[in-house]
């Protein structure tokens, strides 16, 4: 009896928690979010914060793809006084990772290492503070995939219908330039034809500056870059599957909060309802950034 | 003992099963004629799922009533709020092919119904309604970059329908004369209920004129439904969007009788009921019988006028992140 009662209870117990607790489909996640895309950490005391004349020190990071799109070609480059230490290895790496994704939540990481010597102080120097950085240049894409309705009703004189036509507010799209904003814009042409125009808000919301995605190479090197190489990005957008097309191209971010307008060329046949479609928004650039660290050296002392 | 308790409990069931089984009224009694329901629109269970993955096709069913007292000579509606290269035509495989399951129009056009017939309304033997039933097969084809995307399914369909009111009046030939007991009071009348339709007379006002020989009449028209109401020549070419201002909220008097003889002089015979959903119709110069007393007669109004209805969920496109 007790037994019985025992199992009853367990069943209870076991049954309801099962069954209380819902869980979030698979499918349920979104991994375009976020602000990130290529992240560098150093590591503690890679490279430490003294270190001796004529020694051999690493500067150690670890590299991850916290954003939702695939690092290809990117890059790393190291930076240091010529005057105070020189690499032992190679001074700039090749860098591929995997963003975000249902096997990698977190995205791909990786940890590298430069090997760097100092060399001598001068005679009459006790210490020097030099800094050690690591720049990083890759190519990036961020994508906004956002349902908007496709209305003729550019006079809002019919209240009950199956969407409106509103300006999208949004956030981010796991990369460091963001789509902010998509204000859709409808009027009807002497044809008869529905034209729709968006104007698409750019925002740079992560910790560096944007580049030229052809001059990667270019911009973590010795090499000269052209002030029209910076904040240089390719738009490309879709209406339903529709291309659009936008202007200026090509794009050159300005301050903060920039925008390009998109249209399509030759217009929609006029919908008899409003509709819900889909607007995607592709950005191609580069990005770049850089951690630093300062490294005191010190003169060795021999006793 | 056990007989007295049985003998209790035998009258008491008596009681109870007898006491509830008093006829209801019988068939035929009822007044049916009331409500201000007609065409009435649902989605099925599940149909469509409120989830559905790209590369799937799925169903959205359907189901439409009638629900009025009238007959729908004329209706048609339309599937919307979508975007057709991303919800296009589709077959469903596993399905045998059959004619009442229609692939979802790819060009938008609209799918033709009726109500005819007794059987298609309510009647006094009919306390149902006409019934249908609509299944639509669509195939989900998401863009390659969307991940999900909330769609509203809508349907819109407009229809003709009548209002038939028949309204007991009573009439005075001699309203000065107070120095006998009338045999009915008149006045206005107010608060006439439903009619089994959308649209209703909700009030009768009267004036009588020319030393009582005539009649002038105010109808009042309420829109009691939850749809919208439209001139009924464009009702059905027009729709579902295409109405302009002085297509909507119109109301059509198609014919007034008073005591079996046709009213002529009605106006407006188009109505503009207003955004309030309230309008008016007069009835000028109308002859009444002379009789000594004040007397009940009918008064019958139809009219005509086209009404659209909407129903609409939203449902989740999702990748399946292939």
């Amino acid at each position: 009896m007790k037994l019985h009662a025992l199992l009853l209870v367990s069943m209870l117990l076991f049954g309801c928690s099962l069954g209380g607790e819902t869980q979030n489909p698979i499918s349920d996640t979104n991994y375009r979010t976020g602000n990130s895309g290529l992240e560098l950490q150093l590591l503690d005391g890679a490279p430490p914060d003294n270190v001796y004349e004529a020694t051999t020190f690493q500067v150690g990071l670890e590299v991850r793809d916290s954003g939702a799109s695939d690092i290809a070609n990117g890059r790393l480059v190291l930076n240091y006084e010529p005057d105070y230490m020189y690499p032992l290895s190679q001074q700039t790496m090749q860098l591929g990772l995997k963003g975000k994704s249902i096997a990698n939540p977190d995205g791909e990481a990786d940890v590298r290492f430069f090997n760097i010597k100092t060399k001598n102080l001068e005679a009459l120097s006790e210490t020097h503070k030099s800094l050690v950085s690591v720049s990083a240049c890759y190519a990036y894409q961020t994508v906004a995939s956002e349902g908007i309705c496709v209305d003729s009703d550019i006079y809002n004189r019919i209240q009950d219908k199956a969407c409106k036509a509103e300006t999208l507010q949004l956030d981010s799209q796991g990369a460091p330039l963001a789509v902010t904003k998509i204000e859709p814009k409808f009027f009807i042409d002497d044809n008869g034809k529905l034209n729709p125009s968006f104007l698409i808000f750019i925002e740079n919301k992560g910790n560096g500056n944007v580049i030229n995605k052809n001059k990667i190479s270019d911009f973590c090197s010795n090499l000269k870059v052209d002030k029209d190489d910076w904040n240089k990005i390719e738009v490309s957008a879709n209406l339903g599957g529709m291309p659009l097309r936008c202007e200026p191209l090509p794009f050159k971010l300005k301050g903060q909060n920039d925008f390009v307008r998109c249209g399509l060329d030759n217009g929609l046949d006029k919908p008899e309802a409003a509709y819900t479609s889909v607007i995607d928004v592709t950005l191609d650039y580069g990005y770049t950034f850089t951690v630093s660290k300062e490294v005191t050296i010190d003169k060795l002392k021999l006793t | 003992m056990n007989k007295s308790l049985a003998t209790i409990l035998i009258v008491l069931a008596l009681f109870l099963f007898g006491c509830g089984s008093t006829q209801s009224s019988q068939e035929g009694d009822i007044n049916y004629k009331t409500g201000t329901q007609g065409v009435e629109m649902n989605f099925m269970d599940n149909m469509p799922a409120n989830v559905v993955y790209d590369g799937d096709v799925f169903n959205i069913g359907m189901e439409m009533w009638n629900r009025g007292t009238e007959q729908v000579p004329d209706g048609v509606f339309y599937l919307s709020g979508f975007d057709r290269s991303i919800i296009t035509a589709a077959r469903d495989a596993n399905m045998p092919v059959r004619s009442d399951v229609i692939p979802i129009p790819n060009d938008g056009s609209g799918v033709q119904f009726t109500f005819m017939g007794d059987s298609d309304m309510r009647t006094q033997y009919n306390r149902e309604g006409g019934y249908r039933q609509y299944l639509f097969t669509g195939a989900v084809v998401l863009p390659r970059q969307t991940t999900r995307l909330n769609v509203p399914i809508r349907v819109d369909a407009c229809y003709l329908y009548n209002t038939e009111a028949s309204v007991s009046l009573c009439l005075d030939p001699q309203p000065w004369k107070t120095n006998f007991e009338k045999a009915c009071n008149a006045g206005a009348i107010t608060g006439t209920g439903s009619q089994g339709a959308p649209v209703s007379i909700s009030g009768v006002e009267q004036e009588s004129v020319a030393g009582g020989k005539r009649l002038r009449l105010k109808v009042t028209v309420t829109n009691s439904g939850s749809g919208t109401l439209l001139d009924p020549a464009y009702a059905i070419p027009n729709c579902p969007n295409l109405f302009n201002p002085l297509d909507i909220n119109r109301v059509e008097v198609e014919s007034v009788t008073l005591a079996g003889n046709l009213v002529n002089d009605c106006k407006p015979q188009l109505i503009n009921m207003g955004n309030s959903g309230t309008g008016y119709f007069y009835c000028e110069d109308i002859p009444i019988s002379q009789q000594d007393n004040s007397y009940i007669t009918t008064l019958i109004v139809k009219l005509r006028y086209g009404y659209k209805v909407s129903i609409q969920k939203n449902i989740e496109l999702r990748s399946t992140g292939g």
